[in-house]
């Protein structure tokens, strides 16, 4: 590197060139109005579900036999669920089941179940039971012809002593709901551990 | 009658170069150099055969080009200057000086006497980047017959090079099996700034902006920095106009599988009384609705654009000031059966022979959807440094401003009837990004040349909606120097080094308070490479180089569930530096007549390879239990090869045979690397007119693409096994027409002409759908020109 390019003395006094620096100098002194010091709390923050509750009361005494909770309160991913109780009914008896969907992730919870009810020609639940001996019935309709099940509100049946699950879908789906569980997409999917005693 | 026969042109071009041609050995070591090329026919891209090429200062170094356009000349001292003064018997003789500072590449362009033009197009390669990587690149008439698609899809025709694929809308590049996050995009010398961590994230640039795009394979950090590890993608616009007059180009194209509209124009002007202004404006609009598999439609699969760009120059031989501003504006249509609800509606979704929504044509873009706008703002200056003729330097600055807005909407609008009205984006991301480079290429200093740089950026993420990455800030600066030595007339030698410093502090709510972690990353990178001419028809590029990249913020960050990938994604604070080493060596054969083959032999070892790892347990949610994946680092292993071979086995009929291999292992686990491409191979065969009369500058051809089944692929990392095997027949054909003085271009292609069922494991659409059916495009090209000084016929 013996002979070294000298610089042209006066490069740095080429107009435009000048002009590109002194940009830079202004950008990199000049706070930024991009740029946000700490982010901004979340503004619309989808909904989410965090928790369901199955509340069944006995159909002969209109007493509340039980109330049975998933929740996991941070959400999809992060932690798992908090408490995820095992469905415990007697044998042989008529439960009318009330279902309560709730975003906890903000105060107060907000009830997600009454969106679900005000959409209720497009959302229908689905219940499967395995092992354990129960029926179940519709106790709620919407308002499309002919009226369909929502879910809100079922009827279950027990039979005898078993043990198994129960597995709670809700499916959401606009404009093709059609009483089956087919079309659509999963919005709520939640197999309980179910014993009948 | 403009392309020319053997034996008329040597007829007609040659009686001075036969006798002086012969070579002669300088014996000074700085006259060793040499200067190789193609010239090519200005107007129909095609390369010139038998052109000479007349060294005015040294008569003796004359040469003249091969039947394919090829010359080379040798001996050329370095720091001087010669004049080229190339003449065909077509074409108007020009000339055009070259500055030797080491082993150079230059393309020559000779516009036809009938076309009254007056200016001389020349363009060089640029210079940018190493000199020892192999490069693929797309210009001229093929960049012209790959117009309107998008730029993964255009690359992904180069051996080495796929695309990752969020069905037929959204598609990104994949260089020897890496993407997003490493590989590179430099946007006009920019890296492009946006959300490129998404793998159905597509790079906002609009490729009708380009004159070339070339890619160059291998890691190569030294010059870029970071994220550099398999490769870079450069997008180069043209340069200005530099003779008076005013000229440009309409495009036009058509595409039938989803009725899309490409218009594009160009125009662009030079004073005649301030020669050193130029200034150009070009805009795109691009409308494309539902496609079609060969079986059924793909609702909501349509997407829009529209971009445009201006540029304005002040060009003196040693200086120059350029200003470039372009915006990218998309809606990109995300195919509503892809948005699922858990797995099970994945399985149902991969399990009907139809998807659930039927739909039929329809350019409507509903929900899910993405809204994306990239903005960039350039600044360009340069003053040659130095005295004296041939030991010029350039001292070069460049700032940057970069603005990325992401939208993305979901499906389904909020329940609540009050957040459905504001119909707000489920996510939103904003980033800013501010980057400055400072380089100087120091003239020739005896047997060396090269560039030290030092670049600088400045970054700003906010997001609004659903969490996926938090907010950060991050600042980076590199330094960096590269010097080439040549050996001798067949051997150079390059070497580099760069440091970087990068500090990424991230803003995040967490337990109702906010978090401001800091993550700081140094490194230091090199490279090591020669170029070899063996023989005259043959040359050897070898290079070994390093890269790394920190890892990115959802790789750090994530926590939640993948929107619409059916996976919980968790992130690492811990993870560290990802680097990688590559050696890839390219030899490339020729001889000098009908046969040219290429092969380009890579390996690259990771230190810290970032990848998801399927974990054992599924995450429970109230939608279901989903797959978990969790963030971690192993060793990996990357080998591959890329070959090319072309045979001209008559005047008009050239075959070409192109293929790629891929083996990626991790090393860590002893298990395959996941999302790879599949090996594959495509034949292809090619007539071209003789270029008699009408018949000027008509090709056809057609090409069998064969891509095989990747049953190279993890254990349990994936929802379904990788798709079968492939072929798909493609094909093209193109005119020249002349109405009077003006030239029209015209190109008819078709891909997947037998309409052929599959799906390809790089698509993530692939659990959805099948891959699109046939897709006829038509290409129309109007070029024109006004030009003070050609008034006459």
């Amino acid at each position: 590197m013996k002979n070294k390019t000298t610089f042209n003395k006066s490069f740095f006094l080429k107009p435009g060139f000048a002009i590109v620096l002194g940009m830079l100098a202004i950008s990199g002194c000049k706070k930024d109005d991009d740029i946000v010091e700490t982010p901004p709390p979340v503004q619309n923050e989808g909904e989410v579900i965090t928790t369901m509750r199955l509340i069944a009361t006995d159909s002969a005494t209109n007493t509340v036999a039980g109330t049975f909770t998933f929740r996991d309160p941070d959400g999809s991913g992060g932690s798992g669920p908090d408490i995820f109780d095992t469905i415990r009914l007697a044998a042989n008896k008529t439960y009318n089941v009330q279902l309560v969907l709730l975003n906890e992730t903000v105060t107060p919870a907000d009830s997600i179940s009454n969106e679900v009810l005000a959409e209720a020609n497009d959302h229908m639940f689905f219940f499967h039971y395995s092992g354990a001996a129960i029926t179940q019935s519709y106790l709620d309709q919407d308002t499309n012809t002919p009226p369909l099940g929502i879910g809100l509100q079922t009827k279950w049946k027990t039979g005898a002593a078993s043990a198994g699950t129960s597995q709670v879908i809700l499916k959401h789906q606009p404009g093709v709901k059609d009483g089956t569980e087919t079309p659509g997409e999963t919005d709520i999917d939640i197999t309980f551990q179910t014993v009948i005693q | 009658m403009f392309v020319l026969r053997k034996a008329i042109a040597a007829c007609a071009c040659l009686f001075v170069f036969t006798a002086v041609s012969a070579q002669r050995t300088d014996s000074t070591a700085a006259c060793r150099y040499t200067c190789s090329g193609t010239v090519y026919d200005l107007d129909s891209k095609a390369p010139l055969p038998l052109a000479t090429l007349l060294v005015k200062e040294a008569p003796e170094k004359s040469v003249y080009a091969d039947e394919h356009g090829h010359y080379q000349l040798s001996g050329l001292c370095a720091g001087k200057t010669y004049t080229l003064v190339l003449r065909h018997l077509y074409c108007e003789s020009f000339s055009d000086s070259i500055t030797i500072t080491g082993t150079l590449q230059r393309d020559f362009y000779l516009p036809h006497f009938d076309h009254q033009i007056s200016e001389v197009v020349v363009h060089a390669h640029s210079s940018e980047g190493l000199a020892t990587q192999a490069r693929q690149e797309i210009s001229g008439s093929e960049l012209q017959q790959k117009s309107g698609q998008s730029l993964g899809e255009m690359l992904s025709s180069k051996s080495g090079v796929t695309m990752l694929q969020t069905g037929s809308s959204v598609s990104k590049p994949v260089i020897h099996g890496m993407h997003s996050n490493r590989i590179l995009i430099l946007n006009n010398g920019i890296r492009q700034e946006g959300q490129q961590w998404g793998s159905e994230h597509a790079p906002e640039i609009d490729p009708f902006i380009a004159e070339r795009i070339t890619v160059v394979k291998g890691a190569n950090a030294v010059r870029y920095g970071s994220d550099a590890i398999a490769g870079v993608v450069l997008v180069e616009a043209p340069d200005l106009r530099d003779s008076a007059g005013i000229g440009g180009a309409v495009q036009l194209a058509g595409f039938s599988n989803n009725r899309e509209g490409n218009v594009s124009a160009v125009i662009g002007q030079n004073f005649r009384k301030l020669p050193a202004l130029s200034w150009r404006a070009q805009g795109t609009l691009k409308q494309g609705g539902n496609y079609r598999t060969p079986n059924y439609w793909l609702n909501n699969s349509g997407r829009r654009e529209n971009n445009f760009s201006l540029t304005a120059g002040y060009n003196k031989e040693n200086f120059s000031l350029e200003t470039f501003y372009s915006q990218f504006n998309t809606s990109v249509g995300i195919f509503s059966g892809s948005h699922i609800g858990n797995l099970t509606d994945l399985y149902n979704a991969f399990n009907s022979a139809q998807p659930a929504e039927q739909a039929g044509f329809s350019y409507t873009i509903g929900r899910p959807n993405q809204e994306i706008t990239h903005e960039l703002l350039k600044v360009k200056s340069f003053v040659r440094t130095g005295k004296g003729e041939y030991r010029k330097g350039k001292l070069q600055l460049v700032y940057a401003r970069q603005y990325n807005m992401r939208l993305e909407y979901d499906k389904h609008k909020p329940l609540n009837d009050s957040l459905a009205a504001l119909n707000l984006p489920e996510l939103k991301y904003e980033i800013t990004t501010h980057t400055t480079d400072l380089t100087w290429d120091h003239g020739a200093v005896g047997r060396f040349s090269g560039s030290v740089g030092m670049s600088g950026m400045f970054q700003q993420n906010t997001y609004e909606g659903r969490y996926f990455i938090p907010n950060y800030r991050n600042k980076t600066a590199g330094l960096f120097w590269i010097e080439r030595m040549r050996i001798d007339t067949a051997l150079t030698l390059e070497a580099g080094v760069r440091g970087d410093y990068k500090h990424l502090q991230v803003f995040k709510w967490e337990n109702n308070v906010v978090i401001s972690p800091v993550h700081q990353f140094s490194n230091i990178s090199g490279t090591l490479g020669l170029v070899w001419q063996v023989r005259d028809h043959m040359h050897v590029l070898v290079n070994a180089g390093s890269a790394w990249r920190a890892p990115g913020v959802n790789e750090l960050y994530s926590d939640g569930l993948h929107h619409g990938a059916a996976a919980i994604e968790t992130g690492d604070r811990t993870l560290t530096t990802e680097k990688a080493y590559s050696l890839i060596t390219t030899v490339n054969w020729h001889n000098h007549k009908n046969l040219e083959t290429e092969i380009s032999a890579y390996y690259m070892l990771f230190d810290g390879f970032i990848y998801a790892q399927p974990e054992a347990e599924p995450a429970l949610t109230i939608r279901g239990a989903f797959p978990a994946f969790q963030y971690v680092q192993t060793d990996a292993t990357l080998k591959g090869v890329d070959a090319n071979a072309s045979w001209r086995f008559t005047k008009q009929f050239t075959c070409n045979v192109k293929a790629s291999l891929l083996r990626a292992r991790n090393t860590g686990t002893n298990d395959w690397l996941q999302l790879m491409p599949a090996d594959r191979i495509e034949p292809g065969l090619r007539w071209k007119s003789d270029g008699k009369n009408h018949f000027r500058n008509w090709y056809a051809g057609t090409s069998v693409q064969f891509v095989n089944k990747q049953w190279r692929v993890p254990y349990n990392s994936d929802f379904v096994p990788p798709p079968a095997a492939y072929t798909l027949v493609n094909a093209e054909a193109g005119c020249s027409l002349f109405f009077g003085k003006q030239e029209i271009e015209i190109g008819i292609s078709a891909t997947n002409l037998l309409n052929a069922l599959y799906r390809d494991y790089m698509d993530r659409f692939r659990y959805y759908t099948d891959a699109t059916g046939r897709n006829i495009g038509l290409r129309i090209k109007v070029p024109f020109n006004v030009s003070p000084n050609s008034k006459q016929n």
